[in-house]
């Protein structure tokens, strides 16, 4: 009887197009929900996990995260998604070190040989449980277009940095390069915060989203970021990415800029200048404030010189808690502040910055002749890389309605609910590729740059 | 007279300049801070926005949420920091008014306070290093010290032995303070190295072995100004240092190039110090022959 009254039942359903959409729909929503939060649990004693970028990404990266108790979890990776299950994962691997540190106990796994442009699916296991299922992208090896998201300072304005670091792992970016001052004291607690924090640029679907990490000036611990990071200890290096297309600099501004950094720093400049599309450089202070009342930057302003004669692109700078664009610059002993607006100039570095992801706004009261826009509000720069170009756009994290995360098939495609900094009246920065390298450019490059429009230009420096 | 004052109890020959330096003390003191935290970025702002302090408190008391505070806050606290930096300019007028209104010593105390509030602030934003903790204690005597010395038109008879002491103990804890941070017990200050390796033109590495070499020797220049013997030569050697540390700062950013040669901040950043390098100095002429306290 049982049985002919299920059977009646299945008769019903399947003859009645209306009920039976409704049922799958039903069944399909009930088994993504569990599915979906089937690998969102954590039944391990690991959590603040990240994912750093300090070497080669395209087949590098290190796994980072807390263990709370017992022995370090390891790491079970793979290209195909394994879900929760660590055996079914073709790799694994032990953590590589552990540092006590702040109160953490900071597991570190250094995956090396990864596939480029590649999405890796992993969990922690250890002896109470396995965590949540994660995912993150390699870069890729070959010119293609990425996207990234730089900023910095987020040290005293708690729920605009959750908001932030939730909108950031919206916009789904290849990677997030954090120009310093995670935090406003330099101990423990404050960094037990920030990390649990930074666990919300992970989304929902367990997409982690690698981190760059530069040195503050509230990093004031020389060693804090190698400790929780994994950088190198005095934290500056350098990789590609997306092969010859772009090189992307870490440079730490608060050791002595000259000396060994810059000697590091020319040699790889030199070596690297004339086959890579774009340079990029990232570090906390800025050369030039856009605060009043901040001193200038004498030390990152060593680095000018160097930028300038390799033609450095772009410079992410941070620190003052305003944000600001400039037009391309030289440096010039005879222009505002030791530069002059070189919009002409192949070499030229255009400045972008100045940080405020969740701290205290400042006056942005020191605009130069060179600046296209400065204003004070938190947010953080949205850049898009590609063999043409790179293009900035600014994200205002207050005023940002929730959003849903950015369709990777359009990656730059500003999500509706995102407010955007119209910088000079232009949303969009653009700063036109040297596509022949960085010393040697064709003429009749075009540049596009705020409010001054586009223009061509034929005069060669060489 | 270089060598005369440079000499044991030097006070008793030459009243009138003791008094005249401590007052140059003070004045420069109170107004290169006062400066300072008028057109530079004073570390008091960082007490305005500790999230931790404040947030709760202003909820509940004035109803201001966090938020609102740490947008809106900027220019409230500028102009509050320019305040205090005109009154402690305004102050530093004061050791020069003395003889005709000897009331107005009282405002040296005011000044004080402004200069404990900003060792405070310091403090706070070094993550509570004990060496920022007592690094400055010469800054914060000086208009003290010309309270209780400079009385009327000379300096009092009774100079006092514990005063003294005080001012040696002030004295040890900014050079043990200044010692804390070059030889690496807390980290050493990103502007040590720039300076240093600037100025002698060395590699990083040189200029962090010079660092705690220096580093070791103020450490044990504090300790020796508590031992009678070596109290003299300690003096010395702190009257030398702390006017070349002091010196450094500008020698190392002076730029013909530069707007005003970089005289702001780096002519204030030198005076604000002139407490390290004068107060050893007026200390010796405190002391008695062969170090010893006044009585």
């Amino acid at each position: 009887m049982c049985i002919s009254f299920f059977a009646q039942m299945k008769a019903n359903l399947t003859s009645n197009p209306f009920v039976s959409n409704l049922v799958k729909m039903v069944l399909v929503v009930t088994i993504s929900t569990t599915s979906s939060l089937a690998l969102g649990q954590n039944a391990s004693q690991t959590d603040k996990l990240r994912v750093v970028w300090t070497a080669d990404p395209a087949t590098q990266a290190t796994i980072a995260w807390n263990q709370i108790e017992g022995e370090p979890a390891s790491v079970h990776f793979d290209t195909e998604d394994k879900g929760r299950d660590p055996n079914s994962y073709a790799s694994s691997q032990e953590a590589d070190r552990m540092s006590e540190y702040d109160g953490m106990r900071n597991c570190f796994v250094r995956l090396k040989n990864l596939e480029p442009d590649t999405d890796y699916f992993f969990c922690l296991a250890d002896e109470s449980g396995t965590s949540r299922r994660y995912v993150f992208r390699t870069a890729p090896d070959q010119p293609q277009a990425f996207t990234f998201i730089s900023g910095g300072d987020s040290r005293n304005f708690r729920d605009v940095r959750i908001l932030a670091n939730q909108f950031a792992g919206k916009l789904r970016p290849l990677f997030i390069s954090f120009t310093g001052d995670m935090i406003n004291k330099d101990v423990a607690e404050e960094w037990v915060e920030w990390l649990t924090d930074w666990e919300q640029t992970i989304g929902d679907n367990g997409r982690v989203i690698p981190i760059v990490p530069h040195r503050g000036n509230h990093e004031k611990r020389p060693e804090t970021i190698y400790e929780h990071f994994d950088t190198p200890v005095d934290v500056y290096f350098a990789f590609d990415i997306g092969g010859d297309l772009c090189r992307y600099y870490t440079l730490n501004s608060e050791i002595p800029a000259g000396g060994d950094q810059e000697e590091w720093l020319n040699a790889d400049l030199k070596e690297h200048r004339a086959t890579r599309t774009h340079l990029i450089a990232g570090y906390h202070k800025p050369m030039r404030p856009h605060v009043s009342a901040k001193s200038e930057g004498e030390n990152p302003m060593l680095w000018a010189d160097n930028f300038y004669e390799h033609g450095l692109d772009l410079a992410l700078e941070s620190d003052s808690h305003v944000m600001k664009r400039t037009q391309p610059l030289k440096p010039d002993p005879e222009g505002h502040e030791g530069f002059s607006a070189a919009p002409g100039d192949p070499n030229a570095t255009t400045y972008i910055g100045e940080g405020c992801w969740g701290a205290p706004l400042r006056a942005a009261d020191d605009g130069k002749p060179w600046t296209i826009a400065t204003e004070a509000f938190n947010g953080f720069d949205w850049v898009h890389v590609s063999p043409d170009s790179i293009q900035v756009k600014t994200v205002r994290v207050e005023g940002s309605a929730n959003f849903d995360p950015v369709d990777l098939a359009a990656p730059f495609e500003t999500p509706k609910g995102l407010k955007l900094w119209e910088a000079g009246g232009e949303e969009i920065l653009t700063i036109t590729a040297d596509r022949y390298g960085n010393v040697k450019k064709p003429p009749n490059r075009k540049l596009v740059l705020g409010t001054l429009g586009e223009w061509d230009f034929t005069e060669n420096p060489e | 007279m270089a060598p005369a004052i440079l000499s044991e109890n030097w006070r008793e020959s030459q009243p009138a300049l003791w008094l005249f330096l401590l007052k140059l003390s003070a004045c420069l003191t109170l107004g290169a801070r006062g400066w300072l935290t008028w057109q530079a970025d004073s570390p008091i702002r960082g007490l305005f926005w500790q999230e931790a302090w404040w947030s709760s408190l202003l909820k509940n008391s004035a109803g201001i949420p966090w938020d609102d505070w740490a947008k809106e806050s900027d220019p409230y606290i500028t102009i509050t920091l320019s305040c205090i930096g005109l009154i402690l300019i305004a102050i530093a007028i004061v050791p020069w008014l003395l003889s005709l209104l000897p009331k107005l010593r009282w405002l040296l105390w005011l000044g004080a306070f402004f200069l404990l509030v900003d060792s405070f602030a310091r403090w706070v934003a070094s993550d509570y290093d004990m060496g920022m903790a007592i690094e400055h204690s010469l800054q914060m005597s000086a208009p003290i010290a010309l309270f209780f010395f400079g009385k009327g038109t000379a300096a009092t008879k009774q100079t006092g032995r514990a005063m003294t002491f005080l001012l040696l103990i002030a004295t040890g804890f900014t050079f043990a303070g200044h010692g804390f941070y070059a030889a690496g017990i807390h980290p050493v200050p990103l502007s040590y190295q720039t300076m240093t390796m600037k100025l002698l033109g060395c590699s990083e590495s040189i200029a962090v072995g010079f660092l705690l070499v220096v580093g070791v020797l103020d450490i044990l220049a504090a300790l020796a100004l508590f031992l009678k013997p070596l109290r003299r030569p300690a003096l010395l050697y702190c009257v030398a240092w702390g006017l070349l540390t002091a010196l450094a700062r500008i020698a190392s950013h002076f730029s013909l190039s530069a707007s005003w040669w970089n005289l702001d901040p780096w002519l204030f950043e030198t005076a604000v110090r002139t407490s390290h390098w004068l107060f050893p100095l007026l200390v010796l002429g405190l002391l008695r022959k062969g170090g010893t306290m006044p009585k």
